[in-house]
This record gives structure tokens, sequence and C-alpha cells, in this order.
């Protein structure tokens, strides 16, 4: 209860690194399998990486297979100056028209020191593969026509084995010749599409699968750690359940865990995928074309400036949103809850102008919320639209440069489509992260408190088999300097029985609590068949000791269910026979005995009923032991009768300490110890007690007169 | 919770006045989202003619020039135009949520308790959460995945078209098939969805009742077996996150697939036309960003789709809370009530509720002025008569009249103003202690708020706390002791200077001394209200004027204390237990 409520509400935490290393112990069991999830994260890259290229392929060798590098001078006179200029490699003659490269061309005219005039010329390649396809004689007689308008390519400015055409020439064919010289063209965009569905094919059954081995190494992993926390909280000792609050248990369990799933199935290997497909887009770029990626990267750096800027503002405004909005479900909750005092007092209008304000506020930051991803998203994407025409501009350029392939170029723009998706990414999955922090340092939290000493060390191996119990000077107190017990001495004999009475909070259920070790003794001993409890296994105890509470708690499930306590396998024949003995007949009545469905808490239950059941369960395990917290609450007289018997019942043949509320239980034990304040006050029979006119006399006639009016 | 059958047909009939005051907006952000998207379509011709005119070399640098220029003044004007539509629609759809949430919370605050008693704050809460929120999913992004459907839709495929008819038939296949795939799958998603859900909540409701009864699963060891419960459970939500998956997990391949199909079929069939000259490579480049700009709103049509449904379920719901009509209605003519006497008087009250009779016959006068003790077990009716008394309910027959008049004769609110109660149930808001005091209608002085504490005793304690007046109440701040709140909530009631002023069971947490202050405090009041005091304790009603004594919904006994005791019925019973019970406490 003392948690404090700061450390609640930080939603987000920094990264910490002692934090990731003990969650990624979780995640170790599956190790095999998350590196299966992250090979298949590598082919996925790879697919998103190869598609553009695909294409380029198919753009370059099929679509569009022309060179325009090269161009004729428009001077013919120019052309012996330049020869000397030019390397072999970089002209080439074809008939009587002399070609150059128009980079080297540029060069040579400023040895000259005067610019030389060219038109740029495209040429149409038909490699030597598809000129195989084609028939290397019908080409072979095509360039060796009269008036020719396909050559053999010159070497070494192209492949040994090409043939030539001028694009112009190419348009200028009949439509059925200029198909003949396209049809290997056609050949090769289709198996570059079957390719392609192959990839795509590849990549949706990968992304499918990896999402279900994600999913499944994450499920798993949570499935751990919620079974793990659960049971490490069982197994937590009595004392700190006093000061945790259940609904707190119950969401480290539920919701933070959920958290925790997030992180696990999505973010982390996320973050693996983006920065991989980044790393892997980039260095393809950088091998197609240094200069176009350097482009993309410039934009890229605006990206992550603005998403930096803008990250910090938007990430506080979302924050302020969340507790404003929490605010106004808190004030709508409590004025429910609270309906009566706006109505008694008559303040709806107050209270309705009083919203207006939260609710006002709420919609302000919401708006400005809207105004920074107004901002955020157009501008991000302008940026892409803009690195497309970017790209274009300069890409464009080297075109007509003769340095740049349609292909190159446009694979760049399907890149540029995908470069700054991770970046965006990478900020999400970090978001989600933190929050997976905060929820992890929770649950550390819980799971680094000490267990329970189930077996104690001193414990000798031999658990004793007579069942007398016996307090020794014991002292007990929960919080330090408040002392509930201050020395209590008394002892029961085998098959014995004590009641203890006394007003509320003198001390009488610490007492009980003692004998199956909820809570350690701060000095003193208490004894069970001559042993301190202090040695002897809890298991031993609790089995052998059983606890009657005060408030009975039912567990929603069959009747059987709460009366074997959750066995798998629960004796029915054997409830059959407590449930007779103990007169539980309105179980029979149930629809469905004793596999009747009760509600959580019982509701459909009397109190007596409840209480009934709360007696077989304790008879069930067959203790030596019997602690009896006797309910105060008032049952109606039927009930009554049943349950006076049903303890008498009980009781026959064990050990057993009562803390007493009737008279009729008071008067069926051996001895009466009255405690007072931490002390045993009184103790005797019922009738010395009575004629001793003590405390226990005042007591006794109080419950009289109670009684007596029931 | 009547109204006329034919309002009740129009779903918009709460959402329309809300809505109709930003139609402006509405209007304006669409037409600047379908400008956008035409700008959005007409780059992608940019590009295609540049890289045409390059291809045959009728571009050169200035032509470039001019292309990235116009480009990037296109990009300019969305980014502003989409800046624009965002702050259009979304904003209107908080503006119109918050309208709403309004109208429910004033709606809550305006119905009577018979609503509140029926329905669970956690239902009530529900409504202004998630059914809002779906309502304003599907008034702000529904609209707007909607709208940019239809706009996009229609011009892109406008602007393929005229590039080239077969192409565009041609890759539309696989976009429609993105558009039925989120169509078709989102009911089942949602359905899995909800199985995960009811599976979480299994959990919850699991680990919330084996923490509330672990003392119980430790004194049984039955740890482990309580382990194996959680286990199944857990199990549960795994089996159910995987089957899950398999449906969803597969949405989003299959989308990715079928846009590359789409290009796909560009590559091949358009590559084809260009080698037969009938096509250009920038026309593939434009298609490829058509594509690109189709997938998007088939995507959104699907979830478009499945907002509304949900929109329209949740608007269902609010809209019946807020057609509700107080049951507790104030007579058109109703008096006003501006100075009572403090008159009472219970003329053959019978109350019954869910067919139990709670109050059988009641009938008792006071005098202006006069002090009157309630005293009876639990469920006897003394805190009905209080709700009667102030309107919470009506009687099922007989009157109550105060001043002579029937209580549902005066106007509510004046009635409330004029009786000061201090509920059994102490609830103080987590606002300051002077503002959970101060809750008159028209706030009142510091030095009042502090004479009122003073009188009901709880003075020295506020002024302990480190802010006195100024702390908070509550989870975010001071937790009270039981007494401090009890007397907290009697400031408040006498901060009112009610005429008549109801204490029921108001000092149950306080000790004795502290007790008789407060009614020592409470009867030198110059004003002289009438005064009833609903208590189990003899010691807070011995001197009351005289005394009531309810037994399951009937007078049992009236008179003075000393009458009551001569009776020897229930009162005297009562009072020799509690004699003892000091008693023993004294020892």
């Amino acid at each position: 209860m003392s948690e404090p409520i700061t450390q609640e509400e930080v939603k987000e935490r920094a990264f910490d690194v002692t934090l990731m290393r003990r969650l990624l112990h979780f995640v170790r069991p599956q190790t095999w399998l998350l590196l299966l999830a992250l090979v298949l994260v590598c082919v996925l890259n790879a697919g998103d990486i190869l598609k553009p290229l695909i294409v380029r392929s198919a753009i370059d060798q099929y679509v569009d297979p022309t060179s325009s590098r090269f161009v004729q001078l428009d001077n013919a006179a120019d052309a012996k100056l330049v020869d000397g200029l030019v390397p072999a490699a970089a002209r080439f003659t074809l008939g009587d028209r002399s070609y150059y490269d128009k980079t080297e061309l540029a060069h040579a005219g400023r040895v000259l020191g005067r610019s030389l005039a060219g038109t740029q010329v495209s040429f149409y390649v038909i490699t030597p593969d598809k000129a195989a396809q084609l028939g290397v004689e019908t080409l072979a007689s095509y360039a060796s026509q009269a008036v020719p308008v396909l050559f053999e390519a010159p070497t070494p400015a192209f492949a040994e084995g090409s043939f030539l055409m001028n694009v112009e020439d190419l348009q200028r064919l009949p439509a059925t010749e200029r198909d003949w010289f396209r049809s290997a063209d056609r050949a090769g965009i289709r198996r570059l599409s079957l390719i392609f569905l192959v990839v795509v094919a590849i990549m949706l059954v990968v992304a499918y699968g990896n999402r279900l081995l994600l999913e499944v190494v994450g499920q798993r992993v949570v499935y751990d750690i919620r079974v793990q926390l659960f049971q490490h909280i069982e197994r937590l000792p009595f004392s700190y359940f006093d000061k945790a609050p259940s609904g707190r248990l119950t969401t480290r369990v539920t919701n933070d865990i959920a958290a925790l799933a997030d992180m696990y199935i999505n973010s982390l290997v996320n973050l693996a995928k983006d920065s991989l497909l980044l790393v892997g887009v980039l260095v393809t770029m950088f091998i197609l074309n240094v200069f176009l990626t350097w482009i993309l990267v410039g934009v890229l750096v605006a990206v992550i400036f603005i998403t930096a800027v803008l990250r910090i503002p938007m990430r506080d405004t979302h924050r302020m949103a969340r507790t404003r909005l929490s605010r106004i479900n808190a004030f709508i909750a409590e004025r429910l809850q609270g309906v009566r005092v706006v109505q008694l007092f008559a303040i709806e209008e107050k209270e309705k102008e009083k919203f207006d304000v939260i609710n006002r506020d709420f919609t302000r930051i919401r708006l400005r919320l809207v105004h920074l991803n107004g901002i955020f998203r157009p501008l991000v994407a302008a940026l892409s639209t803009f690195a497309i025409a970017l790209l274009l501009y300069f890409g464009g350029d080297r075109i007509l440069g003769g340095t740049l392939s349609f292909g190159t170029l446009i694979t760049f723009t399907f890149y540029a489509a995908i470069f700054f998706r991770p970046v965006q990414e990478l900020a999400e999955q970090f978001d989600t992260i933190q929050s997976a922090m905060a929820s992890a340092e929770k649950i550390f939290r819980v799971m680094d408190e000490p267990e329970e000493v189930y077996t104690p060390e001193t414990f000798d191996g031999c658990p004793p088999s007579s069942f007398d119990i016996e307090f020794q000077d014991v002292h007990l107190s929960y919080n330090e300097g408040e002392e509930i017990l201050k020395g209590i001495t008394f002892k029961v004999e085998q098959g014995g029985s004590v009641a203890l009475v006394g007003s509320t909070g003198a001390g009488k259920t610490s007492i009980t609590g003692l004998v199956p070790r909820f809570y350690d003794v701060d000095s003193g001993r208490v004894l069970l068949g001559g042993t301190d409890v202090a040695t002897l296994p809890a298991e031993f105890l609790r089995h052998n000791v059983a606890f009657v509470m005060q408030d009975v708690f039912i567990f929603s499930g069959s009747v059987l269910d709460n009366i074997a306590l959750f066995e798998e396998h629960p004796d029915e024949r054997r409830a059959n026979e407590i449930v007779d003995y103990l007169g539980m007949g309105f179980v029979k009545s149930l629809e469905g005995g004793l596999h009747y469905h009760l509600y959580e808490r019982g509701n459909n239950l009397s109190s007596g009923q409840r209480q009934l059941i709360s007696f077989a369960r304790a008879l069930y395990f067959d203790p030596k032991v019997l602690i009896l917290d006797e309910a105060t609450s008032n049952i109606d007289t039927e009930s009554e009768a049943v349950i006076q018997s049903a303890i008498r019942k009980i009781l026959k043949g064990r050990t057993s300490i009562i803390v007493a509320h009737r008279l009729s239980t008071i008067r069926t034990v051996d001895r009466i110890l009255v405690v007072q304040r931490g002390r045993i006050s009184e103790s005797g029979t019922h009738e010395e007690l009575l004629a001793k006119g003590g405390i226990y006399r005042n007591l006794y006639e109080l419950q009289s007169l109670t009684e007596e009016k029931a | 919770m009547t109204s006329t059958e034919t309002k009740r047909t129009n779903r918009l009939r709460h959402l329309g006045p809300a809505l109709s005051r930003y139609w402006p907006q509405y209007v304006g952000g669409i037409m600047i989202l379908g400008a956008v998207d035409v700008i959005q379509t007409v780059i992608p011709g940019i590009t295609a003619r540049i890289i045409d005119e390059l291809a045959v070399f009728t571009a050169g640098p200035h032509e470039l020039g001019v292309a990235m220029l116009q480009i990037g003044l296109l990009v300019l004007a969305m980014t502003v135009g989409r800046y624009l539509w965002r702050y259009l629609l979304w904003g209107s759809a908080r503006r119109v949520e918050e309208q709403m949430r309004r109208n429910l919370f004033a709606k809550f605050m305006s119905l009577s308790a018979e609503f509140h008693d029926r329905h669970k704050t956690g239902d009530l809460m529900a409504l202004v959460t998630n059914d809002l929120e779906a309502v304003r999913e599907a008034l702000g992004d529904g609209l707007l995945m909607i709208s940019d459907f239809i706009i996009m839709t229609t011009f892109t495929l406008v602007a393929m078209f005229r590039f080239n008819r077969p192409l565009t038939l041609m890759t539309l296949v696989p976009l429609v098939l993105i558009a039925l795939v989120v169509t078709r799958s989102g009911p089942i998603v949602f359905r899995l969805f909800k199985r995960v859900q009811d599976a979480f909540s299994a959990l919850s409701d699991y680990v919330q009742e084996a923490m509330t009864g672990i003392r119980v699963i430790k004194v049984f060891t039955r740890e482990d077996a309580a382990a194996r419960g959680l286990r199944e459970r857990a199990m549960d939500i795994e089996r159910r996150n995987v089957k899950l998956v398999t449906v969803w997990g597969l949405t989003f391949p299959l989308i990715d697939f079928l846009g590359s199909i789409a290009t796909l079929i560009l590559l091949w069939a358009g590559g084809l036309l260009v080698t037969r000259g009938q096509f250009s490579i920038g026309g593939l480049v434009a298609f490829n960003t058509y594509i690109g700009m189709l997938a998007w709103p088939m995507l959104a049509l699907g979830w478009a789709i499945n907002l509304f449904q949900r929109g329209q379920a949740s608007l269902a719901r609010i809209n019946e809370i807020l057609d509700m009509q107080p049951t507790i209605l104030e007579r058109p003519d109703a008096l006003t009530l501006d100075d009572m006497r403090g008159e009472i008087e219970f003329d053959h009250v019978t109350f019954e509720r869910e067919g139990k009779r709670i109050l059988d016959d009641v009938s008792f006068h006071v005098v202006p002025g006069q002090k009157v003790g309630i005293i009876g077990p639990i469920g006897s009716g003394k805190t009905t008569i209080v709700s009667l008394l102030t309107r919470a309910y009506d009687t099922t027959s007989g009157r109550i009249l105060v001043d002579g008049h029937d209580v549902r004769d005066y106007r509510i609110k004046d009635l409330r103003r004029a009786i000061g109660v201090v509920t059994q149930d102490v609830f103080l808001f987590s606002d300051s202690l002077e503002e959970n005091i101060n809750v008159t209608e028209l706030p009142v002085g510091t030095e009042e708020v502090q004479e009122a504490t003073r009188l009901s005793g709880v003075y020295k304690n506020i002024m302990e706390f480190q802010d006195e007046f100024s702390t908070v109440v509550g989870e975010r701040g001071v937790t009270l002791s039981g007494g401090e709140k009890q007397r907290v909530t009697i400031a408040r009631a006498i901060l009112k200077k009610p005429r008549i002023l109801v204490l029921d069971d108001a000092l149950s947490a306080v000790d004795a001394d502290t007790e008789k202050h407060i009614l020592d405090n409470i009867a030198s009041f110059e004003t002289k209200p009438t005064t009833v005091v609903i208590s189990n304790r003899i010691s807070a009603l011995r001197h009351m004027d005289k005394v009531l004594v309810l037994d399951s919904g009937h007078v049992a006994e009236e008179g003075t204390h000393n009458d009551l005791l001569r009776a020897k019925g229930m009162y005297w019973h009562i009072f020799r237990k509690q004699l003892v019970e000091r008693k023993v406490e004294k020892e």
C-alpha cells in the first residue's frame, strides 16, 4: 500500500541494461525459434531489396535495352582532332559515321579549349544471348545489307557478338519486323516476371510463417513469465498480503505481462528487421549508384531530424492527453459513485461546469496533438515525395549524360518508398519498449520479494507423530514496536480443545495463525507434538492443521471444487460422505448437487451454507488439528442448529483451538482462555470462570443478551 | 425512459445537434482532402512526362528544373492541405466527442436514484470511454477513410484510364481483392480478437480471485493446484492468440502480396506493351505510383466499414442512455420553497422496491425545530425514510408532507437545498477539503466553511494537515480516518444552513465524547433546524425529543427515551446490551 504513487504513474522508463538482461533470460528457452525468426526476417528483407532489382533488370535489359552514351559529331572535320584524345574503347565507327562517348568527348573539348558540338544517339543493343535467340545468321544478313540499319557492335565498346541499331531506325521499321527484333525482350520480361512472382510468393509464405513463429515465441515467453510470477506470489509470506492490495498483484500477473508480450512479439524483432532493412537498402543503393544514394541519405537525415525534433513534444503531449483523459474518467466515475451527494446538495449545474472545464482542457490537448501530427506526418510524406523529385532531377541529368539507366533510376524510386519507413517504425518500437520496461520493472519488484521458507533448514527430517499444542511465552508483532501478543503461554492436549474469548482486537486470531506458521514469532516458541513449528515444513503443518477462517472465501466453481479446493481429480465419494456427515442437506437440494456452480464469493448461498462448506473443506483433508475462527455474523436459526452440530462433529477427536463467539460453542470445549490486550487474563472451565466473576462473566452476559434477541 | 417511437428511429437524434455545429468544418475538410488527392494524382503524370522526354532527349536540364519546381510547389500545397484536413476533420471529431461526453455526463447527473441503482459504474464508464471512442473513430477516421476512398479512387482511376485502359483494368484486379480481404477478414478477426479478450478476462477473474483468496490457498497448501488453474487459463490465452494470428497474421502479408501482384502485372503486361511501342517507360513509373496510391484506399475501405459498424453499435448504446428520462419528476407548476419551516409528516407511507415492501404504513409527525431519533436493526427501513423525504424515490402509497404540502408539489432543487443530509456511506470527492465541504450552489466564504468544521468538531484535525483546507482527499492525497470523514460530511451538511438536518448513522465512527460534543453543537444552532438522527447508539438518541423504533418497515415503538425504557420493548433491550458492552470495553 505504501508503494509511492509516482512510481505507478511512470509509464515509460529509460532503457535499462540490467532489466533487459533479466528479460532476455526468459527468452533463452526459445533461442532456436528466435534465431529461425531472425533468418526469416533476413529472407524478407532480402526479398524487399530484390524486388526493385528484378524490376531494374527487366527495364534495362528488356523493356528499354538502349544505350545513349554515344554522340555523333556534327562537324566531321573535328574527328581528326578528337581521335587522338579519346581512347579506342570510347569511340567507334559505323559505316561512315563516328561515335564518341559523351563524357570523353566533353573531356576532349576541354583539352582543345572549345566545345565540340554533337548529336546524342540512342542505340538499341542486342546482347549476344538475345542474338542467339533471334539467330545470328539472320542478324548478320541484316547487317550485311547495302544500306544497313543493323550493325555488328564494335568491340571493345560493346560485348563481342552484340548488334546495334539506331533507335530511330528501329522505330522506322515496319511493325512486324520491329516486333520480331523485340521478341527476345518479351521472353526476358516473361522470365523475370516469373522470378518476381516466385519471390513475392516466397515472401508471402515467409512473412506469414514469421508472424506465426513470433506469436508462438512471444506467447510462450509470456506464459512462462506469467506462471513463474504467479507461483512466486503464491509462495510469498502471509505478511506480504497484509500490505499488498490484491488488485495490484492481479495487474502484475495480467496487464503488466501483456505489455511485455507486445514487446516480445513485435518490437524486438521489428527492431532487428528495420535496422537490417535500412542497412541492406543502403548497401544495395551504394553499389548501384553512389551519387543518388547520397541524395536519399540527405533526405533521410532530414526525416530523422524532423522525427527527433517533433517526437519529444508529441510524446509529451500524448502523455498529457493520457493523464487528462484519466482525470476526466476519474471525475465521471467519482460523480457516478457519489451521485447521491450531487443530487442531495442540488449541485448538478456546478458539477457540470467543473466537468466542462476539464473536458474542454482535454479537447484542447487533443487538438494540439492533431496539430503536431498534422505537421509531422505530412512533412515526412512531403519529404519522401520530394526525394523522388530530387532523384528525377539529378538522375535525369545523368540519364542525359548516358551514365545512368532508367532501370536504376526507377529502382531508386522504389527504394525511396521503403527507405524512410524503418526510421518511423524505429521511433515507435522505442516507445513500446520503454513502456514494456516500466511494466518489467514492476514485475521484477514483485519477483524480488523473498518467498516464505517452506522447509526450514533446521528441519531434521522427522515430523512429530503426536499433535498436542503448546505456546511458550509467545510474543508477536506485525509492525515493529506494536506488540500484538505479549507473552502467551498455554497447552492443549492431543484431542483436547480450548476456546479463545475476548473483545475484538485482543489478539485471538493472531494466536491461531501461529500454529500453521502464518507468521513467525518475535520470541517464545509454538510447539506441535513437542517440536517447534519454526523447524517444521509448512506443507506438513498446513496438511495437518486445518484452519477455518471467519469470513468464508468461496471460489467460483462447483461445490465440490470448493470442498476439494482445486484438486485435479476430487474424490466425490469422500465429499459426499462429508456432506452427509455434517448434515449439509442443502447441497442435495441444489441443482446438480455437488456440481452446482457457485458464483464468486458464493453470492448464491446463505452465510450459513457458506460456513458449512468451509467446514467440509477442512474435513476433506482429514486434519489432526483444527483451528476454527467462528463467524460473528447472525445466521438464521435453522442453519444455526445445523452449524452447531457440525462444529461438534468436526472437533471430535481433533486437537482444536476455537475463537468462539457463541455460548453453545464455548460450552463444548474443555477449557476457556480469556484473551485481553495480547495476554491471557483468565482461564478455566465455563463454570470455574463464571464463579470467578471476572471479565468472562461480563462477556457471557453480553452474549446472552445478544442471543436472547436473536 | 419514455420517448416517442418516431424519435427513436433516427440514429443521429443525439449526435445531430453536435454534428450540425461543425458541418462547415466537415465539408471544408473533405474538400481539402479531395484537392490533396487530386494533386497527388497529378505528380506521377509529371514524372512520367519527364521520363519519356528523357528517353527521346527532348528534355534537358531546364525542363528537369521546371519539373522539379512544379513537383516542389505541389508537394508544398499538399503538405498545407494535409495539415488543414487533419485539423478540420479530426479536430471536429474531437469537438463532437467533447460535446457528446458533456451530454452523457449531464444525463448521468440528471437521472434518478433508481437508474443509478440499476446501472453499475463500470458499465456507465464503458459508455463514456469505449463507446464514445468508437463513435469518434467512426466520425473521424471512418469518415476520412470513406471520403479518401471515394475521391482518391475516382481521380486515380481517371488518371490511369487516360494512360492505358486495359492495363488499368488488369492491375485493378488484385487491388480490389485487397478491399475484399480486409472487409471479409474484419469480422472474423474481430470475433477471434473477442475470444482472446474473453480468455484474458477469464484469466483476470481467476487471478483476482486467487489473490483475494490467497490465504485460503496457502492455508490448505493448494499453491500447486491453484497454479494448475492458472496454467490452463494462460495456455488458453496462448492458444487463442495463436489462432487469432493464423487469420490476422495473414492479412498484412496477403495485402503486401496482392500489392506486389499488381506491380507484377504492370511489369509483365506493361513491359510487353512497351516492347510493342504501345506504352512508355514513364507510363510504367507513373502506374507504379498509382498502384501504391490505390492500395491504401482499398485497405481504408475495409477498415472504414468495420469502424462504421462498431461506431453504430456504440452510438445505439449511447442513444439508449440519452433517451432516458428521470423517474422523479417535477410538476410544471411546482411550488417554490424559499423559507421552509421544517415540519415533516409521514402519512401512511408505504414503499416497495422490486416487489419487496421496505416501509409498511409508516406515519409520524415532526414539528419545526423538533429533534427526532430513529433506531432499528439493519434493513428496517431507516435510510429509506431519508430517501423518500429528499425524493430520491417516491412513495408507493401514502404522502410525505413538508410544511403541510406534499413533497411532490415542490421544486425538487428547492426541497433538497433546504434539507441537509449526512449520508450513512460517507462519500468524499478526490478534491480539496474546502471543495468537499463547500458544495453549496453559491460558494460561501472561507470563514463560514471553517465555522462549519468547528461545529462538526473536525477543524483541529484539518488544521493539523500540512495543506490545511487545501488538503486533497483520496487516492491522490491524504487518507482520512472514518471519524474524520464523517465529521467532514457533517460540516458539508451544516454549511447548507438546512431547515431540516438529517444525520443518517453519521456518528458511528466517532467516540462517545465527540458524538456528544457534535450533538450539543447542533442543538445550540440559532436557526433551530428540525433534526433527525438515525443511529444504533442509545447514547446518540437519549436526548432527542422523540425516538422512533423501526422494525421490518413499520414503527414498532415511539416516544421519549424514558417512555421507551419503561415500555421494556426493543429499545429497552438494545439499551441493556449496550450497557454491558460499555462495561466490557472499559475493563
